[in-house]
């Protein structure tokens, strides 16, 4: 019996070691990482994911040798122990300063991403409109002026030049949403009456392909439905694409004649 | 003892009650019903029970419309006489008029479709440019084209080499146009990469689509009454009377393909009706396809019950001359398109106070009556004294209360562009109260009040800028965007975001 609940408790910690190992070859792992700070966040799970590692071992070990070792075995008396403040001390002090370690180690990636003072400079090249159950990005249209008569509306579709920093606006119409694109390693809530400044930046050789623009924030009954793509194209296919909607806006109707 | 029993006496039966009430759904959605009671107009309804013959009526009306339309698992439109020899079928929308199709997929729109396909099916031509056909990642929500490709893949393999490596000696075509002989490795992927491309969803596949995504709303038999309809403001819609409102067209029109395109394309904003565009092109035009199949057979049901109520008799005849006139609504839609010749006409002050007037006149636009002087949708006329004499909402043609467009939101559900605009003003919202301007605003006049309409929700971005001007730290003056009078307005309104 000893014996069997230690091979269980052994058996766990390699099974959860094992997934995290075959994780790639089973298509398990990370999407494709496409802006500039993706690798930066990449690096920050990679080590957290090793220092989980490593202490997952360490815990599940000394746990399967204690049940092991320390399981009854005859009728002796259990022995009081007031503890070891030594012991005690590290193993307080150790697991701290990771915290700590962690803690100032993603300080800086946060504040890049996230802190509105290290906003690129870039004009926002749309607002993103998030409501039950749509994504609607708002172009400003030729004028460059946003909130004008000529703005540009796509739903559920966000063109953006790769290669630069895109810089947008994040709205929400009514509940809670979360603007989530898994391979730009970018999420953030959509706040009603907030309106939040974000950005990325595609690395170039990640152009030309469509990216899934998901809702991270059960929204509703429809949050399953509430998925948009974004679509990074060079910066001649975008500007192509938005003369094509520019050129919409002010459709007269005479092309929809059949 | 005696309690263990009862509990699982009591278990058995729940789940027997249980899994009946999901026969019971799963019934319905196998075969169409006749709705119970139809709608004629604001004040009338005629209701199935009241149809002479009562429920002995149902069974020739349901033989009839399945005869005309199918069953949810193989929906399927009549042919009639003349279409035969004309060679029209609008259950190949996708093939060309005069070749057993309908024509409606135009040859532009291949070449989209085709496009867009690529994208959808993107892995599974990696694999067949790859060489590996067995490994071709199954077609989702395409069993037809699956079935098409599993037997495309199988006459290629039939013949064997000894070496086990798939000969592409010539095949005879099997089934023209989709097969055509494969005489080499090169010709095969070429025409595996056509079959995929130029995908076209059949009625079954839509059928299923709709059942997946659009039932829980629109109902069985596009009725708007779904399972998840009772929680939804705006109702969603009952295809039956074949009205939609966001359309291009004037005259009260039935849409056309594209207007139902862009709908399900686009979702109808700020409407439980989401945006489809996650679906592929294909997908959308089956599902369109779908939609119309519903509303012809809802409004033929409408219009045959109507005959009933007269005490007709539900002749071959009556059946097929009703169904023609239905179908000539669907066909002639085009014909009701609203446009305008020539540049649409920029905004200027001038035209923005033009268009003021227009909407605040009473022989004229009469815009402000329903929407408020401000725009602001709270106008008196959308109201009526009911006969207790206390102010309601007035109604829709599916009686659902209306609430004027709040114009000064910049929310326009059939779409915001200016020809949008100019559309609903020329063509009014087919079942609303929302009427067509009329016939004395000339053309420029109208365009004056889209200019004063848009006017009024336009921002000239004081938000986003705001909120970006932080790291500045400016205090709000300026981006090289939207400076202007506006702009300040619009400051001095969000200011709070600063601090």
């Amino acid at each position: 019996m000893r014996l069997l609940v230690t091979l269980l408790l052994v058996l766990l910690s390699v099974l959860g070691v094992w997934t995290f190992y075959t994780a790639e070859e089973n298509g398990w792992w990370l999407v494709d990482a496409v802006t500039t700070y993706a690798p930066e966040i990449d690096d920050l799970f990679y080590l957290i994911l090793w220092l989980v590692t490593f202490f997952f071992i360490a815990t599940e070990g000394a746990l399967a040798w204690f049940v092991f070792k320390y399981s009854k075995k005859d009728d002796s008396k259990a022995v009081y122990s007031h503890g070891n403040h030594t012991l005690e001390l590290w193993w307080t002090l150790i697991p701290a300063g990771l915290l700590l370690l962690i803690a100032f180690k993603q300080m800086g990636t946060w504040a890049d991403i996230k802190y509105r003072k290290n906003l690129p400079t870039e004009a926002p090249i749309a607002h993103v409109w998030a409501s039950q159950f749509d994504w609607r990005i708002q172009y400003p249209g030729a004028d460059g002026v946003f909130g004008t008569w000529d703005d540009v509306e796509s739903p559920h579709l966000f063109v953006v030049p790769a290669d630069e920093n895109v810089v947008f606006i994040l709205h929400s119409r009514d509940v809670l949403h979360s603007f989530f694109v898994p391979e730009f390693r970018l999420k953030q809530d959509a706040v009603p009456g907030m309106a939040i400044p974000m950005w990325f930046n595609v690395e170039p050789e990640h152009a030309d392909r469509t990216y899934d623009l998901i809702c991270a924030e059960l929204c509703g009954w429809g949050h399953y439905k509430m998925a948009g793509r974004v679509e990074v194209r060079t910066r001649e296919g975008f500007d192509e694409w938005m003369a094509e909607q520019e050129a919409n806006v002010m459709s007269n109707g005479t092309e929809d004649q059949s | 003892m005696r309690r263990i029993h009862l509990a699982s006496l009591i278990a058995t039966c729940g789940l027997a009650l249980l899994s009946s009430c999901d026969i019971q759904a799963q019934a319905k959605e196998r075969s169409y019903s006749l709705a119970e009671e139809y709608r004629i107009n604001k004040e009338l309804t005629l209701y199935l029970e009241d149809v002479p013959g009562g429920e002995t009526a149902e069974g020739p009306l349901l033989g009839a419309l399945e005869m005309l339309c199918g069953t949810p698992a193989q929906p399927q439109l009549m042919l009639l006489g003349d279409w035969i020899d004309e060679g029209y079928d609008p259950n190949y929308p996708d093939y060309d008029y005069g070749d057993s199709g309908s024509g409606e997929i135009g040859k532009a729109e291949k070449a989209l479709i085709a496009e867009d396909n690529a994208r959808v099916f993107a892995v599974q031509l990696k694999s067949i440019e790859g060489g590996d056909y067995e490994g071709v990642v199954p077609f989702r929500g395409a069993p037809l084209l699956q079935a098409k490709w599993d037997e495309f893949l199988a006459d290629a393999l039939e013949d064997e080499d000894e070496d086990g490596s798939p000969d592409f000696s010539v095949e005879e075509s099997p089934n023209p146009p989709d097969y055509v002989p494969v005489d080499s490795e090169d010709v095969f992927k070429k025409e595996a990469r056509t079959l995929l491309t130029s995908w076209y969803p059949r009625f079954q596949d839509s059928a299923e689509l709709y059942r997946l995504e659009c039932l829980h709303c629109h109902g069985t038999e596009g009725t708007g009454d779904g399972s998840t309809a009772p929680f939804l403001y705006p109702r969603p819609r009952n295809y039956q009377p074949g009205i939609f409102k966001w359309t291009a067209l004037k005259d009260k029109a039935h849409p056309r393909r594209e207007d139902l395109y862009k709908v399900i394309s686009e979702g109808s904003y700020t409407s439980a009706m989401p945006a489809f565009r996650r679906f592929s092109r294909a997908q959308i035009h089956g599902l369109v396809d779908m939609v119309r199949l519903l509303s012809i057979r809802g409004e033929t049901e409408l219009l045959l019950a109507l005959e009933m109520s007269d005490d007709n008799y539900l002749t071959p005849a009556l059946v097929s001359q009703t169904y023609a006139d239905v179908w000539d609504k669907w066909k002639s839609a085009p014909d009701s398109l609203i446009f305008y010749e020539g540049e649409v006409p920029s905004p200027s002050a001038e035209s923005i106070a033009l268009g003021r007037k227009h909407f605040m006149d009473p022989n004229g636009g009469n815009c402000f009556s329903c929407h408020g002087e401000k725009g602001l949708g709270d106008g008196t006329s959308a109201w009526e004294a009911d006969e207790d004499g206390i102010m309601q909402r007035i109604v829709d043609d599916w009686g659902e209360e209306i609430i004027p467009r709040n114009l000064t939101t910049g929310i326009f559900r059939g779409g915001r562009r200016p020809i949008d605009i100019y559309r609903r003003l020329t063509g009014g919202i087919n079942g609303t109260p929302m009427p067509a301007v009329p016939d004395t605003l000339t053309e420029d006049d109208r365009w004056a009040i889209v200019h004063y309409v848009l006017s009024l929700s336009e921002t000239h971005d004081g938000r986003g800028l705001d909120s970006i001007r932080m790291r500045k730290g400016d205090g709000g003056h300026g981006d090289g965007h939207g400076d202007d009078d506006a702009d300040s307005h619009a400051d001095s309104h969000d200011s709070d975001e600063d601090h």
